[in-house]
């Protein structure tokens, strides 16, 4: 087929997911963006833009919520998953591509210890070999990966219900369910929002340290800048279904090409400066089955044109890796913004 | 929201609003609808099959079945109608208190709890034996086995609704209690208690159709579909028609509630839904 | 644990007192004088005092009552007016044929509803969700005496397949195709009763579907049905569970109306005779087992519950 890149994990190209409705609404509209192998590319974007659907298509679960891909693919290490079968992509989910949700108080199920629930995990994928893992070794296996993510008395654990547990330390079940299986890909849905600050750092600290043990590629997904930067190695933000800019975090924070990154920055409250008003971008995101025409930002956007409205910007690529879809990227260039 | 519309979507629906609708038509223009007097024996003519006069054929006293069917709408659609009034004002009531009035709550849901342990159409039974037959009687006694599931719902609601921010908003700015219930409580319980109506309607209707096959609801001299089937039972063989119509007169209107109680459910906050007791 | 059923146990026992005290009261409302009815019209007043006198119906309200629950507690229930024989005698009597319906028919409706409901829910909004639930909706609008009566027609008068009506007893007998009185009244029984768990089994799938956990079952790459019977269904028990419930307890005396229909010796015809005849202690007996009843299943259901939901356990 088409170029398949092999340095790359995993590649979306152009991916489109429909809705139907009174009218039909389009969640992710023309995504792209590539994971490397050992990389954290950090997803942004408020609530709505389409980031949770996007990792909803990559882990073929978008039939379930009453949509479908209408378009592009995903290669995963070659393969698109969109032409895989069920079955396949079953086995897919949980051993190839593990994803964490948001949640963790409600993730769950509560009938169940967390020790059966990872064994189910982990029983439920046939072994290179055929067959299942025997209960025992699986059972070994649940109890080394919640010693794995740091949870005390790991054995007690394992026969304990969820609704023992504190969020932090059930979302540190979540993950040693999710990487039972050693996947390639985490993904991340927002894993730390619901969680205190002092855990959510906790959180974010065992995520890397596992990455680094298993050259383990993390897609993570969410608003919050602060994270991004603190341990992605690159940023794609996204509005209304679009990327907007992709780019290494370094890059990203020194020069955003964007007008809307660079709001998002400046909305950020910050030590150094005494202002008057918190900055705020302008206006409101638009509703899905009603986006503006051409560039889906422009209505808010304090450099917008007439060409601006004419048709939806192209993701161009500004050199070193970074990429915009603002017309006016390279005005950008020279003004001195962000957030470094 | 144009209820019209919410209706329109669903095409059975409809089916069932024009079912409502032709019930409704007979019971108040009986007199115009029917085409003979539905006491008026004719021995002559008794047990005939459906034919040219007799639409729907004649019983074994030779009375118009047709006739009979239209004005029987007149006593299930009142009787039923009587039940929802009843039950559902004193529901209401009843739940609302119990669910706010701390004091009350125990005393009055154990009072509940162990009403409902009779079955209901057991409990009906008693109370038309206590208090005789006849139209109020049924209604009371039918819309009793009501009263008492009506009030658990609201009490349900009421607990579910009394946690809301703007309740605990009205409370600390203090608002006085019945400002609170009125206009508060009420109105954001008002569309699961219309669903509630709507399938307490249908059952209730069933419930007194048994009343009267059983021949401890209505008095046999007033034509109901219930005391229609009572009689026709002899003449199962006979005279199946006796049995079909009113049957399918019972099934149709219960039917056709039940339809438009599940689109109205169906409309509703998920928050509620699980709380109605329907089909 | 053991200390949360002795709880409910204990607190079973006022709300059972309670119960006692509507029955008797109710019954005794009732117009209408036991002796008079034994007697006839053609008696004597001085005849009917004498037989009131000798049935302790004339002492105080509360006296009567006195008496009644004294009897209960020792398990003397009293004698029944009509039969002459114990309340318990003749309750006996009429309770196989009341258990084996209630039995058989919650075999039909847990077999056909559950299974139906669950796949309902999982093919949401199909062509076959869609005939399901018109048909769930057309079976819980029937009244139960014209569904026997037209089953009747069909599989014992025109086919003469099974026998029109009666029972005769198994107990007694030790014939168990007696069996066969019975399964025009259980279908009769178990059509409107399935076509609701139907309807609850779909509803509460589809809500526990939207769970979080559910999602997290996706993504963690099992099969359909595993997600489906493992943590949809699983978790959906408690609902089903309480209204099966309910639902026994409303066969086992509320289907009057079907032994009617098919002449069936159960509880419920004997609430109704008893009622006409003025048989207090019999309607009272009757009553007062079956709500004792209801409260005992209800409090299965209840410590049921603990077993499907660890999250209840600890209170």
């Amino acid at each position: 087929m088409a170029d398949e890149r092999n340095d790359v994990l995993l590649d979306l190209r152009d991916v489109r997911v429909r809705f139907p409705g009174p009218k039909a609404v389009y969640p992710v509209d023309g995504v792209s963006l590539d994971i490397r192998p050992g990389e954290t590319l950090g997803l942004v974007g408020e609530s709505g833009s389409g980031k949770s659907m996007t990792s909803l298509a990559i882990m073929g679960l978008i039939a379930k919520q009453g949509g479908a891909v209408t378009g592009g693919n995903i290669y995963f290490k070659g393969r698109d998953l969109l032409a895989l079968s069920d079955r396949e992509m079953m086995d897919v989910r949980g051993r190839e591509i593990s994803m964490i949700f948001q949640e963790p108080m409600t993730s769950l199920n509560p009938v169940y210890t967390i020790g059966d629930q990872i064994v189910e995990a982990i029983r439920a994928h046939a072994l290179p070999e055929g067959g299942r893992m025997p209960k025992r070794q699986a059972w070994d296996r649940a109890v080394e990966m919640l010693a794995r993510v740091g949870i005390p008395s790991p054995e007690k654990r394992a026969s304990s219900w969820p609704h023992l547990l504190s969020g932090g330390m059930r979302q540190r079940a979540m993950i040693a369910m999710a990487l039972s299986l050693d996947p390639e890909l985490l993904i991340a849905d927002e894993p730390t929002t619901a969680l205190d600050v002092t855990i959510q750092a906790q959180i974010l600290e065992l995520i890397g340290e596992l990455k680094a043990a298993r050259r383990m590629s993390v897609l993570l997904i969410t608003h919050n800048l602060g994270i991004v930067a603190e341990i992605a190695d690159r940023v794609a933000v996204m509005y209304t279904g679009r990327i907007l800019e992709i780019a290494p975090t370094v890059d990203l924070f020194r020069r955003p090409l964007h007008p809307y990154t660079r709001g998002l920055m400046e909305s950020i409250p910050r030590m150094d400066r005494t202002v008057k008003e918190l900055a705020a971008i302008p206006g409101m995101v638009p509703p899905i089955d009603a986006l503006p025409p051409g560039c889906a930002f422009s209505p808010r956007c304090p450099l917008a044109e007439a060409r601006c409205r004419q048709a939806v910007p192209p993701l161009e690529d500004a050199g070193n890796g970074h990429k915009s879809r603002c017309l006016r990227w390279r005005d950008l260039v020279a003004d001195k913004g962000g957030a470094a | 929201m144009n209820i019209l519309a919410v209706f329109a979507r669903r095409k059975i629906a409809l089916f069932g609003l024009a079912v409502i609708g032709v019930m409704l038509a007979f019971a108040i223009f009986a007199p115009l609808i029917a085409t003979m007097d539905p006491q008026e024996m004719n021995p002559v003519d008794k047990l005939t099959p459906p034919n040219g006069i007799y639409l729907f054929g004649t019983d074994n006293f030779g009375r118009d079945i047709f006739s009979r069917v239209v004005y029987g709408a007149r006593a299930s659609l009142l009787g039923s109608t009587g039940v929802i009034l009843f039950s559902m004002t004193l529901g209401v009531l009843t739940g609302v208190v119990a669910g706010y009035f701390r004091r009350v709550e125990p005393w009055l849901m154990r009072l509940v709890d162990v009403l409902m342990a009779f079955p209901p159409l057991l409990l009906a039974l008693v109370l038309v034996s206590i208090l005789g037959r006849g139209m109020i009687n049924v209604i009371v006694a039918v819309g009793a086995t009501y009263l008492t599931r009506t009030t658990r719902i609201v009490y349900g609601l009421t607990l579910k609704v009394r946690e809301e921010a703007y309740v605990e908003a009205a409370v600390s700015s203090g608002a006085k209690v019945r400002d609170i219930i009125l206009r508060h409580l009420l109105p954001n319980m008002m569309s699961p208690i219309i669903v509630q109506a709507t399938f307490t309607f249908a059952f209730s209707l069933l419930d007194m159709a048994a009343l009267d096959f059983l021949g401890l609801g209505i008095p046999p001299s007033i034509p109901s579909w219930g005391n229609m089937l009572s009689e026709g039972r002899m003449y199962i063989t006979r005279a199946p028609w006796l049995l079909t119509f009113p049957g399918m007169c019972i099934v149709l209107t219960v039917l056709a509630f039940n339809l438009a109680g599940d689109v109205l459910r169906d409309r509703l906050d998920p928050h509620f839904r699980s709380r109605i007791e329907g089909v | 644990m053991i200390a949360y059923i002795c709880r409910r146990f204990l607190s079973m026992i006022p709300s059972l007192f309670l119960a006692s005290v509507i029955v008797f009261s109710f019954i005794h409302f009732i117009p209408g004088d036991p002796a008079q009815v034994m007697l006839g019209d053609q008696a004597t007043p001085e005849r009917v005092q004498q037989l009131r006198e000798s049935m302790g119906l004339d002492r105080p309200l509360y006296v009567q009552y006195a008496k009644w629950i004294g009897g209960v507690l020792r398990g003397d229930m009293g004698q029944s007016i009509f039969f002459h024989k114990p309340v318990l005698d003749v309750i006996a009597d009429r309770a196989e044929t009341s258990l084996l319906i209630a039995v058989f028919s919650m075999i039909l409706i847990i077999v056909v509803g559950v299974p139906i409901g669950i796949l309902s829910a999982v093919r949401c909004n199909s062509r076959l969700d869609q005939l399901f639930s018109g048909a769930s909706m057309f079976f819980a609008s029937i009244p139960t005496f014209w569904l026997g009566l037209n089953l009747m027609l069909l599989f014992a008068v025109t086919l003469k397949w099974l026998p029109t009506s009666g029972f005769p007893s198994i107990v007694e007998s030790g014939d168990w195709s007696n069996l066969r009185y019975l399964v025009l009244p259980c279908i009769t029984l178990a059509a409107p009763n399935s076509a609701l768990i139907i309807r609850l089994t779909r509803s509460s799938m589809l809500d526990v579907a939207r769970a979080d956990y559910v999602k997290t079952a996706w993504a963690k790459g099992l099969s359909e049905g595993s997600v489906t019977m493992r943590h949809i269904f699983r978790n959906s028990l408690i609902s089903v569970v309480s209204a099966l419930g309910f639902t026994f307890v409303a066969l086992l005396a509320g289907t009057v109306v079907t032994e009617t229909v098919f002449s069936l010796p159960g509880v419920g015809r004997l609430v109704v005779e008893s009622l006409l005849r003025r048989d207090y202690p019999t309607i009272q007996g009757v009553i007062l087992i079956v709500a004792f009843v209801y409260m005992l299943v209800n409090l299965l259901v209840d410590l049921s519950f603990a077993i499907l939901d660890p999250r209840i356990r600890y209170s």
